[in-house]
């Protein structure tokens, strides 16, 4: 009994302190601009600034950084659990000669760093016409092999009997598909979008380089730099907007964390 | 389930003629989105990385043939390539045994307790929030006079300034990094225990195992899946380390911060050369693969699938 | 037509003030319409290299004179085209002309013009007991100020800094010491630098007086530092006096960079507004430069807290230093005047080398060492130089 209380008491400082530096984050950003590098450093400034917070949306269009970041993260998640889905099946359940072989390759792709790209790209995205357009934001970087790779994990968990079974009862494999390995996936589609949504969320270089019009189609990490000017930064508003930036992110990671933890425990990572 | 009743598809022998072709068929049309969003936005631009890798080609200005010049640079006096190879290489095998040691530790005792779902999202919140952020608080906290520095001082202690020592700043560094990720790994691994079937661990208990006993020798082998996805990816993730190095030391003092995402970003944003970043874009690509392929291969001898 | 304009953002005000004069070009020609990008200042030149690599740069370009010689090769001279504007070189303070010039052609039309200058904090200075400095002095007496500053005060007095302009510009003020030769090349192991580089380092390792960054990430440190009110004094660019003064939560004070033998007082630097070569329509481009950095256009830019880079168009920045913070700290705004004038006088621009970029990210690496006694300085410098 007493063993159960230390041990839970123990794991709360742990999460407590290692939950810190965020809170450290939330406090100082209530602080005025000239005290958030002050010596011997404070918890609180001279005033809790909640204007910081309202002086991030009077001082940049965040609001409507967030909705882009929202929108531009959404379609991306919709194209890669689409194809990946797709391509999951082929490497997953389908047998073919060269399959294995052929997914090396694919694989091999996860690995190119994303500043090799960046250039190449940019010329690329150029010739169709497409700089400064949401396709430039969401396509080239939605067709990694990560998605594949991670479902295709998940697939291969499944029973091979139910395709039979489906199979034999008249279904191509487009129905199949649809019908039996699709609604079983549901939890690992949950952990691909998740991980999908909050990468391009996050995404900064990219975005940098194929947006001109910052407020039309500008993101989250695009705004946070906003606040960075030619002769030094608003800190107080950095921070504060940092702190509205996790607050999507976050949101979404609470409400679907069932699934997610379903999805993780069964993309063969379990080895149920 | 036992073993011998389930039949995955791992492959196995290809069994009728028209099935087979007409599942290659099918193959094809599944393929194909990816297949085609994949060769246009992923091929085909690393083909003109290495291509370019092989040019002087600046930013604006004439482009000329360079031979191996780009790669043979990098290892001239003065160049920040070498420094930043060893400082990647360093740190990624610093990380990977530290992070899934403190990862695997945290799932565990978090699986002791009442309070699961809540620590799991928890201890998630570093991951999600913004990596420049994070490096911001970091800074001041490891800062002469910063918060680190007041604690030590009331138990009469004086912190020394990590990130302006040589030998401590990449340290300094790999500790933010470190607890900006283990929370995506913990869930994960979280996530993998939940699932461990009870009439295993049932049975461990019954043959009288200890918590330690149980812990090593039966949950930890049946986890072994997850264990690879997460060194995998968390390897891939390491060789790439930037945004954190870039804004607490921007890769010094000296270049002992370097890393060679960072020199890459350098030579093509900064100082607008691509066909001298290109290069060390390309080894480090190699090296990814090298690594991820004897990760790949090594797995039939320790992974556990079912 | 429709022209784009690339600008880094101006905050709040800024913005607005430059996006009004943008629509202003079209009152003065209805078919020009400018359209003002405005990417966050840290990326601003990052994009426009990439911009450059696809010909998709905007037509009309800002640009700093820091970064003048590694575009320049990008942008159109605009000798004939501002001629045909009716532009006249000697309604301009020339070294801000000649900061945005190469090889003997103007790249660029400034709309500002700053100077390096010492601020210290008038009230720390009060608290030790040192009579406050006055334009002209020398280093003897700056190095005694901070040697009673940081001995009564217990915190150091001056904030060092890796920016180029604010390190340099004090090196220069030592013994005339110059990173860049005449001709545009790199020399940071020449003896003067080394002796300038060896005290400056000393202000912490030997002399104890200075604040040092506390990791090579802090570029902009002794200005940050003393803004927070952690350093008694530090050198800055006079396009801070406005927002100096309304940040600090102290009353701010300047004068010059204190000079020794051989020592010069100031470089000048500043930003102005230059045609891509990759335009089409460049006389339209002239036009909309010439409104943006016309006679009225150049009021507003002072009113705004800009020094000005026509001559005469000052009396409005002066007044709006007096209106916003003479109550408070008497005399700023005439003291302000008496430094931009004297600096002003011995000024030279700061005219960098065409691989600019890779040294300063090489002295933040490792300048830091030498601050803080880890790396000898004339080591520190001949790595910068090698790296270069």
């Amino acid at each position: 009994m007493l063993a159960v209380g230390v041990r839970e008491s123990l794991l709360l400082v742990v999460a407590v302190l290692y939950i810190a530096p965020i809170a450290y984050t939330v406090t100082s950003s209530l602080k005025p601009n000239g005290e958030i590098f002050t010596q011997p450093p404070s918890l609180v400034g001279s005033e809790v600034r909640w204007a910081n917070y309202a002086d991030v949306f009077a001082y940049a269009p965040f609001l409507r950084y967030i909705l882009n970041g929202f929108l531009i993260s959404l379609g991306a998640t919709i194209v890669v659990l689409a194809t990946s889905a797709l391509a999951a099946y082929a490497f997953g359940i389908l047998r073919w000669r060269g399959r294995d072989a052929t997914l090396l390759g694919y694989l091999a792709t996860m690995m190119i760093p994303q500043e090799v790209l960046v250039i190449p790209m940019f010329l690329l995205l150029q010739r169709f016409g497409w700089i400064n357009t949401w396709q430039a934001l969401i396509l080239p970087w939605a067709f990694g092999a990560f998605g594949t790779f991670l479902l295709r994990q998940f697939f291969m968990s499944l029973p091979y009997q139910l395709v039979e079974a489906s199979r034999r009862d008249g279904c191509s494999n487009w129905g199949t598909f649809t019908r039996v390995i699709l609604p079983l996936a549901r939890p690992s589609l949950a952990v691909l979008g998740v991980w999908t949504f909050i990468t391009h969320w996050n995404s900064f270089l990219w975005p940098l380089i194929a947006v001109n019009d910052i407020e039309g189609l500008g993101n989250v990490s695009l705004g946070l730099q906003t606040f960075f000017g030619e002769h030094g930064a608003a800190w107080n508003l950095v921070l504060a907007a940092s702190v509205i930036s996790i607050a999507p992110t976050m949101l979404i990671v609470i409400l679907l964390q069932r699934h997610l933890v379903k999805g993780i425990a069964t993309v063969g990572l379990a080895g149920r | 389930m036992p073993r011998s009743a389930v039949k995955t598809a791992r492959g196995g022998p290809v069994i009728n003629r028209p099935r087979a072709r007409s599942e290659a068929r099918s193959a094809l049309g599944f393929l194909t989105p990816s297949a085609t969003g994949l060769t246009l936005f992923v091929v085909f631009p690393t083909l003109l990385a290495i291509v370019t890798s092989f040019f002087i080609w600046p930013t604006f200005g004439e482009i000329s043939p360079a031979g191996f010049a780009n790669y043979t640079d990098l290892f001239r006096a003065g160049n920040t390539f070498p420094a930043a190879l060893v400082n990647t290489i360093v740190f990624t095998a610093v990380t990977i045994p530290a992070n899934l040691v403190l990862s695997l530790g945290m799932a565990f005792w978090i699986a002791t307790s009442r309070f699961k779902q809540f620590y799991r999202v928890l201890f998630f919140l570093p991951v999600v929030t913004p990596s420049v952020a994070t490096s911001i608080i970091w800074k001041m906290l490891y800062q002469p006079g910063g918060l680190l520095d007041y604690v030590a001082s009331m138990v009469g202690l004086k912190m020394p300034n990590l990130l302006a020592n040589q030998s401590t700043a990449l340290l300094a560094v790999t500790v933010v990094i470190l607890w900006n990720g283990l929370g995506y790994n913990t869930l994960i691994f979280s996530a993998a225990i939940d699932q461990l079937p009870d009439e295993v661990l049932d049975a461990a208990k019954i043959d009288g195992a200890g918590f330690w006993s149980t812990l090593l020798r039966v949950k930890l082998p049946l986890i072994t899946p997850a264990v690879f996805f997460a060194t995998t990816v968390t390897m891939i993730q390491a060789f790439q380390i930037f945004n954190q190095p870039y804004v607490m030391t921007a890769g010094g003092p000296g270049t002992a911060t370097m890393t060679v995402v960072m020199d890459i970003y350098h030579k093509a944003f900064q100082f607008g050369e691509l066909g001298a970043a290109s290069a060390p874009a390309m080894i480090l690509f190699g090296l990814i693969l090298i690594v991820t392929l004897v990760q790949w291969l090594s797995q039939k001898f320790w992974v556990n699938y079912e | 037509m429709s022209l784009d304009w690339g600008f880094w953002n101006q905050g709040t005000d800024g913005n607005k003030m430059w996006a009004d004069l943008a629509a202003k070009v079209s009152t003065v020609d209805p078919n020009i319409t400018v359209t003002v990008t405005a990417p966050p200042f840290a990326d601003y030149f990052t994009k426009l290299q990439s911009q450059l690599a696809s010909n998709s740069a905007p037509c009309i370009v800002s640009m700093q004179s820091l970064r003048l010689p590694a575009f320049a090769q990008a942008m159109e001279p605009l000798d004939d085209l501002m001629a045909k504007q009716g532009f006249k070189a000697d309604e301009w303070n020339p070294a801000a002309l000649k900061a945005l010039k190469r090889d003997g052609k103007q790249y660029a039309i400034p709309y500002g013009i700053s100077t390096m200058a010492m601020f210290y904090n008038k009230d720390l200075f009060m608290k030790a007991g040192v009579a406050e400095p006055q334009p002209g002095w020398t280093v003897a007496q700056f190095q005694d100020a901070a040697r009673t500053i940081t001995a009564k005060t217990g915190k150091p007095a001056f904030g060092q800094s890796f920016s180029d302009l604010h390190m340099f510009s004090f090196l220069l003020a030592y013994n005339g010491a110059r990173p860049v030769s005449d001709d545009g090349t790199l020399q940071l192991t020449n003896p003067k630098m080394i002796d300038a580089f060896t005290w400056y380092s000393g202000l912490s390792t030997k002399e104890k007086v200075a604040l040092t960054p506390a990791s090579s990430s802090d570029v902009p440190w002794g200005e940050q530092q003393f803004v927070a009110g952690n350093a008694a004094m530090a050198v800055d660019g006079t396009w801070n006096l406005s927002s100096d003064a309304k940040d600090a939560k102290f009353n701010v004070g300047v004068v010059t960079i204190p000079v020794a033998s051989g020592g010069v007082s100031s470089y000048s630097a500043n930003s102005g507004f230059g045609i891509s070569k990759s335009c089409k329509n460049k006389e339209a481009a002239a036009k909309a430069i010439a409104v943006l950095t016309g006679a009225d256009a150049q009021k507003q830019v002072a009113a705004n807290g800009t020094l000005p880079a026509r001559i005469g168009a000052d009396a409005a920045f002066y007044e709006g230093l007096a209106k916003n913070y003479d109550a408070k700290n008497p005399g700023y705004s005439a003291q302000a005047k008496a430094v931009v004038d004297q600096s002003s006088k011995t000024a030279t621009p700061f005219i960098p080398t065409q691989r600019w970029d890779q040294t300063t990210k090489a002295i933040a690496r490792e300048f830091i060492l030498a601050y803080t006694g880890n790396q000898p300085a004339d080591t520190t410098l001949q790595r910068v130089q090698s790296a270069s």
